[in-house]
């Protein structure tokens, strides 16, 4: 099939004619679409918005911190690399919380155990609000598979990264800005 | 959509395990291509081996360079393993620079060597497309056609199918027929990027996450591809017209 290729005269011509002409026709009928009006749990889409509750029961939504750049974290008490990389997230927390940047730690309660959670949270001295996942609403609409797993958002609610696993380290998050 | 695998406390990504298995798969037809061509399969291997593992370095390395204000408080963290801290074209380069200048040192001929990796590459480009089907990244525009695949709440273009069957079909192209080894050296690597750069041209028209060129829905992976597919073509014709001179 190769050597038939090279043979022939036409083949290479017409690749790069069609080539041209799938160009032309994405230029002119192809929509130039954007996903930033969506709201999923993909990078260059909104991040899908969430209610929870904090540690005191009052109720936080993803919402209110728009215009924040937001590191939004899900874990679980029990899962080792969560554990190890909670100090470098209220460390990133302490350094750049006057720069406006929030960190918001989502426990998956519905596979966690709330108090548990909660002792785990004051030994390593947490002071970003930790949210309570109880009914596995905002794990769903981020569709969470691993833990941890990690979502950079913009200014503008825009998801620009997500990192499935860990533990991320504070060098990690200072070279992301 | 599966992009991580929960094994008790192990989160295995599958993305990654599908690239490992075409990376492997690659290496053993790139190491078969190299026997076929009586090329010694030992210094081939090598020479792979050195550029992924100068790959690897370059890319952290890349990295390190490029926030090195970060890295200066912890130095330490440059060793960490994290596959998050890689900058992909300063491992690109490093790969490249570092097959080059080993093969140099071997005097490993450019293009046989290039047609040799040629297989290994056509399989990995396959095992990208799987890689993209399973974590939902490279995912087309919305269209409700009978083979939409339902990703992201809307029923869009599979362009990660998409890529694969073209992958496959220039996988076949490549290895079809030992015939192929008549032809001059370098032109089955210029006829896989040649093909592999029209079928970007192709079924980027369909995909939905790529930069915007400006000129309507034209990507900018797609007049990257077009410069590609040009300049091999034009490479092809020096080296059909040089080889037509030595036989005569």
């Amino acid at each position: 099939m190769l050597m038939k290729m090279h043979e022939s005269k036409w083949f290479f011509p017409l690749l790069l004619v069609s080539s041209l002409l799938i160009i032309l026709l994405t230029g002119f009928f192809s929509p130039a679409e954007s996903n930033s009006g969506q709201a999923l749990p993909r990078v260059g889409f909104s991040a899908p918005n969430f209610s929870l509750p904090d540690s005191e029961n009052q109720i936080v939504t993803l919402q209110d911190f728009r215009g924040s750049v937001i590191i939004l974290n899900f874990w679980a008490s029990w899962c080792p690399p969560c554990r190890a990389e909670m100090p470098a997230f209220q460390r990133v927390f302490d350094s750049h919380k006057e720069d406006g940047l929030v960190v918001i730690g989502v426990n998956t309660t519905y596979q966690d155990d709330v108090q548990e959670a909660r002792q785990f949270a004051i030994e390593r001295g947490v002071q970003f609000p930790v949210l309570y996942d109880l009914d596995n609403s905002a794990s769903r609409d981020y569709l969470i598979q691993a833990l941890p797993t990690t979502f950079f958002i913009d200014h503008r609610g825009v998801i620009r990264k997500v990192i499935y696993g860990g533990p991320l380290t504070e060098v990690f998050f200072e070279s992301r800005g | 959509m599966l992009p991580v695998l929960n094994v008790g406390p192990l989160a295995i990504q599958l993305p990654g395990l599908i690239l490992l298995a075409g990376i492997w798969i690659g290496l053993n037809r790139i190491e078969a291509a190299g026997r076929q061509r009586s090329m010694n399969v030992e210094r081939l291997s090598w020479l792979v081996f050195y550029a992924l593992l100068a790959g690897i370095f370059g890319a952290r390395l890349g990295y390190v360079a490029q926030n090195l204000a970060a890295f200066i408080p912890r130095p330490l963290d440059v060793f960490s393993i994290s596959a998050q801290m890689l900058d992909a074209p300063t491992g690109m380069a490093a790969m490249l620079l570092t097959g080059f200048i080993y093969g140099q040192r071997k005097r490993l001929d450019f293009w046989q060597v290039m047609d040799a990796l040629t297989p290994g590459l056509a399989v990995i480009l396959m095992a990208l497309a799987l890689m993209n089907l399973s974590s939902g990244n490279g995912f087309g525009v919305a269209a409700r056609l009978p083979w939409s695949i339902y990703l992201f709440d809307e029923w869009r273009h599979p362009t990660q199918i998409y890529d694969f069957i073209f992958a496959f079909a220039i996988w076949r192209v490549i290895e079809s027929n030992p015939r192929d080894a008549i032809l001059p050296d370098g032109f089955r690597f210029l006829t896989f990027v040649v093909l592999s750069a029209a079928a970007r041209i192709t079924v980027d028209a369909f995909r939905s996450e790529n930069v915007l060129s400006g000129f309507g829905g034209v990507r900018v992976t797609q007049m990257i591809a077009l410069l590609i597919l040009l300049g091999s073509l034009v490479v092809m014709r020096r080296r059909r017209s040089s080889y037509k001179e030595v036989e005569q």
